[in-house]
C-alpha cells in the first residue's frame, strides 16, 4: 500500500453506512441533551467545589474567631488568630493558583494548549513542593498553641500535641505523594508532547 | 430547536467519520474511545461559543477534538463527568457495536497499525494529510509555522510509506 491509497482508504471510511460509537446512534434531541447534561453536570462540579472551600474557609474562621474573642488564655488566642490567618492564606493562595493562569481553551492551537496546561502543572507542584511552609506549619503551629493553651504544660498537651504533628506529617507525606505520582508524570508527558510539537526539524 | 443547537448537531454530523477516526488514532480500546468520543462531544459544545462565525470548522473541530485527544489521561475527572453508562439506549438501542467494525477492513487495520507507530503529534499530522487539509490548516491546529509542519510532514510521510510498504504479517 502506498501514500494514495492510504488516502483514498482514509476518506472511503467516511462513506461507511454501518453505525457505530458514534453521534449517528442518537437523534438530535438525544445527542444535544447528552452534551447539555454533561456540560451542565461539569460546570456544577466546579461551582460546588468552590462552594464548599469558601463555606469550609469561612466556617474555620468563624470558629476559631469565636475562640479569640471567648477565651482567656494568651496561647490559644494567639493560635485561634494564627489558624484564622493561616486558613484565609491557604483560601487565597489556592484560589490564586487557580486563576493566574486560565484554563487553556481547547479550540486554541494544540502548542498553546500544551504549554498553558504545563504552566499550570508545574505552578502545581510548585504549591505542593512548598506545603510545608504556606499550608501545614501555620496551621500546625496554631494548633499546638491551642494545645498548650487548652491542657498547660501537661502529658495530655504532649499527647495531643504528637497527635497533631503526626496528622500534619501525613499530610505532608500524601501532598508529596500526589506531586510525585499525579503532577510530575503529568507535567513530563505535557514535556514530551510539546518537544514532538516543537522539535527542530532543520 | 434554536439556531444554535441546529449548527451544532450539523456540525456533528458531518464531522462524525472524522471524529470517530481521531477517537480509533489515540484510544487504545473501544471502551476507551467509546470514552474519548463522547468527552469530544461534550468538549466540542462547551467550546462552541467560540466557534460561530470566527473560525473554519474543521480547523476549529480538529483543534478541540486534538486538545481534548492528548489530554484524555490527564483530565479523570472531566472524563468521569462525560461518561455515559455503557448500557444506556443511546448506544446500545439498535446499533452494531464498535469491535464488530473494527475488525472490517483489514487494509484499514495496517493503516492504523502504522499511524500508532508514530508519536502522539506526528499522528495528528498524519490524520490532517490523509484528510487533505492544507499546510496552513496544519499549521493553524497545531500552532506552529507551515514551514515546520512542510519539514516534519516529510519526515513523517517517509515514515508512514516505509512502514505501509512493509509485507504484512
Amino acid at each position: 500500500m502506498n501514500l494514495n491509497d492510504a488516502k483514498d482508504l482514509w476518506a472511503s471510511e467516511q462513506d461507511s453506512d454501518t453505525p457505530s460509537m458514534s453521534a449517528r446512534s442518537l437523534s438530535d434531541d438525544e445527542l444535544l441533551r447528552f452534551v447539555k447534561e454533561k456540560a451542565a453536570a461539569f460546570d456544577r462540579r466546579l461551582w460546588r467545589r468552590d462552594l464548599l472551600e469558601s463555606i469550609a474557609a469561612v466556617a474555620v474562621f468563624l470558629f476559631f474567631g469565636w475562640i479569640l474573642l471567648r477565651d482567656p488564655s494568651w496561647w490559644t488566642r494567639s493560635g485561634a488568630l494564627l489558624l484564622m490567618a493561616g486558613s484565609a492564606y491557604v483560601f487565597w493562595r489556592l484560589r490564586r493558583a487557580r486563576t493566574r493562569y486560565a484554563a487553556p481553551s481547547l479550540d486554541r492551537p494544540v502548542a498553546e494548549v500544551l504549554r498553558t496546561e504545563r504552566t499550570k502543572v508545574e505552578e502545581q507542584i510548585q504549591l505542593l513542593n512548598t506545603v510545608l511552609w504556606w499550608y501545614l506549619a501555620p496551621i500546625t503551629l496554631g494548633a499546638l498553641l491551642i494545645v498548650v493553651g487548652s491542657n498547660g504544660w501537661t502529658w495530655r498537651a504532649l499527647i495531643q500535641a504528637a497527635l497533631v504533628l503526626f496528622v500534619a506529617g501525613a499530610l505532608y507525606l500524601l501532598n508529596q505523594r500526589g506531586r510525585r505520582c499525579t503532577y510530575e508524570p503529568r507535567r513530563e508527558k505535557l514535556t514530551r508532547l510539546l518537544e514532538e510539537v516543537e522539535e527542530n526539524t532543520a | 430547536m434554536p439556531d444554535r443547537d441546529d449548527k451544532f448537531v450539523q456540525l456533528v454530523r458531518e464531522n462524525d467519520a472524522r471524529l470517530r477516526k481521531i477517537c480509533r488514532v489515540y484510544a487504545d480500546d473501544v471502551e476507551a474511545q467509546r470514552d474519548l468520543y463522547q468527552e469530544i462531544l461534550v468538549e466540542l459544545w462547551r467550546s462552541f461559543s467560540s466557534f460561530e462565525g470566527n473560525a473554519q470548522p474543521s480547523t476549529w473541530l480538529y483543534r478541540v477534538a486534538l486538545n481534548t485527544a492528548l489530554s484524555h489521561d490527564r483530565s479523570r475527572a472531566v472524563r468521569d463527568e462525560a461518561t455515559l453508562d455503557p448500557d444506556h439506549p443511546v448506544w446500545a438501542d439498535g446499533v452494531n457495536r464498535p469491535d464488530e467494525r473494527l475488525d472490517r477492513d483489514e487494509k484499514l487495520d495496517r493503516l492504523y497499525t502504522a499511524i500508532d507507530r508514530l508519536d502522539d503529534v506526528d499522528k495528528a499530522l498524519v490524520m490532517m494529510y490523509l484528510d487533505e487539509k492544507s499546510y496552513r490548516e496544519m499549521a493553524d491546529v497545531l500552532g506552529l509555522s507551515e514551514s515546520h509542519v512542510g519539514v516534519k510532514l516529510h519526515r513523517v510521510k517517509n515514515k508512514l510509506a516505509s512502514w505501509l510498504e512493509e509485507t504484512p504479517a
